[in-house]
């Protein structure tokens, strides 16, 4: 468990709504599972304080990139899913292009330029 | 499940609604979600004490529900007409309180004589004193008081108004004296030219204290 620095904390900030975006695009998931699987897949870089996942996904629920309803399984208690909207896949599409474009310029200015 | 572990859920989720100012649906959600999120770990056999401290700070948490949540900042008139309200009120328990204080003030023995006139003396001296304290009082603190502890005095509650942190959270008890200081140095007229010319209709001391008076849910 490495120490979260600020720099972290402000790229997990810009890229949270995307990666969670990118989750739910895999199939329909509730809180708990969303907050347990960013963690699972992200390591504790993306361990998130639980009760602040809800916000974010209001503010994706009234930007309409996703959409919420309750269902109760068998023996199960009520669960809130969220499901991606197509205004979110197109949102989810043109971030991930960004992000790659981005990642890449920045690798690109990382290395060490090639002498010939 | 033990009610102990269910009863550090609710505790959580009542401190955490404690702070949030909305309308009841969204707060209906946020507890909805919270509840949920909590039950989800209890049913998956979770330590309750963990889950709990993985939610996040309880303020922390709040503060980002209320980012989403827009405040409606009461304007001018409305906020004079719930400060006069508070002054009447003031006057009437204040008054109270010195004309209880001039009237005790005019029946203690002049010249007494014996023990039981000097004690009785004594008595409605400290009678005297106490309640011209109590009149000090009751002006110095009913705004810092209501304010900090409610969010609201008995005019703002008339008039639906309610004292929070700029950043949505209970304003408490510091920001809320610190909120008044224009009123104790009798400048308040002064400070409340700014209300109408900022966006967020604060006093100059509001800006100081980082307060906002919010209208309705």
């Amino acid at each position: 468990m490495g120490d979260i620095t600020t720099f972290d904390k402000e790229l997990k900030r810009g890229t949270l709504e995307m990666i969670l975006l990118r989750l739910i695009s895999e199939r329909q998931m509730y809180g708990y599972e969303l907050a347990a699987t960013l963690e699972k897949r992200g390591g504790s870089l993306f361990r998130i304080k639980e009760g602040t996942l809800y916000p974010v996904l209001y503010r994706m629920e009234k930007a309409s990139y996703i959409d919420a309803r309750w269902e109760t399984l068998e023996r199960g208690v009520p669960r809130k899913y969220y499901r991606l909207t197509k205004t979110g896949a197109k949102f989810l599409e043109a971030r991930i292009a960004e992000w790659k474009n981005f990642s890449s310029a920045v690798e690109r200015l990382l290395e060490k330029e090639k002498t010939s | 499940m033990t009610p102990v572990t269910t009863n550090l859920a609710d505790q959580y989720v009542q401190k955490v609604m404690a702070m949030i100012y909305a309308p009841e649906k969204d707060r209906a959600r946020i507890q909805a979600d919270l509840q949920s999120h909590l039950q989800e770990g209890l049913a998956g056999g979770e330590d309750m004490a963990a889950l709990v401290e993985r939610m996040g700070d309880p303020r922390e948490v709040a503060a980002e529900f209320m980012q989403g949540v827009p405040l409606v900042y009461a304007g001018f008139w409305r906020r004079l007409a719930a400060f006069l309200v508070d002054m009447v009120v003031l006057i009437l328990f204040g008054g109270l309180a010195a004309g209880l204080t001039i009237l005790v003030a005019n029946v203690v023995p002049q010249h007494p004589s014996g023990w039981m006139e000097n004690v009785l003396g004594g008595i409605l001296i400290l009678i005297v004193l106490i309640s011209a304290n109590v009149c000090i009082a009751i002006i110095m603190v009913y705004f810092p008081l209501l304010e900090g502890r409610f969010g609201q005095t008995l005019g703002k509650r008339l008039f639906g108004l309610v004292v929070r942190s700029e950043d949505g959270l209970p304003a408490g008890y510091g920001k809320a004296i610190l909120r008044r200081i224009s009123f104790y140095f009798e400048i308040l007229p002064i400070d409340a030219l700014f209300i109408p010319f900022n966006p967020k209709h604060q006093r100059g001391f509001d800006i100081l204290a980082k307060t906002v008076v919010v209208q309705g849910k």
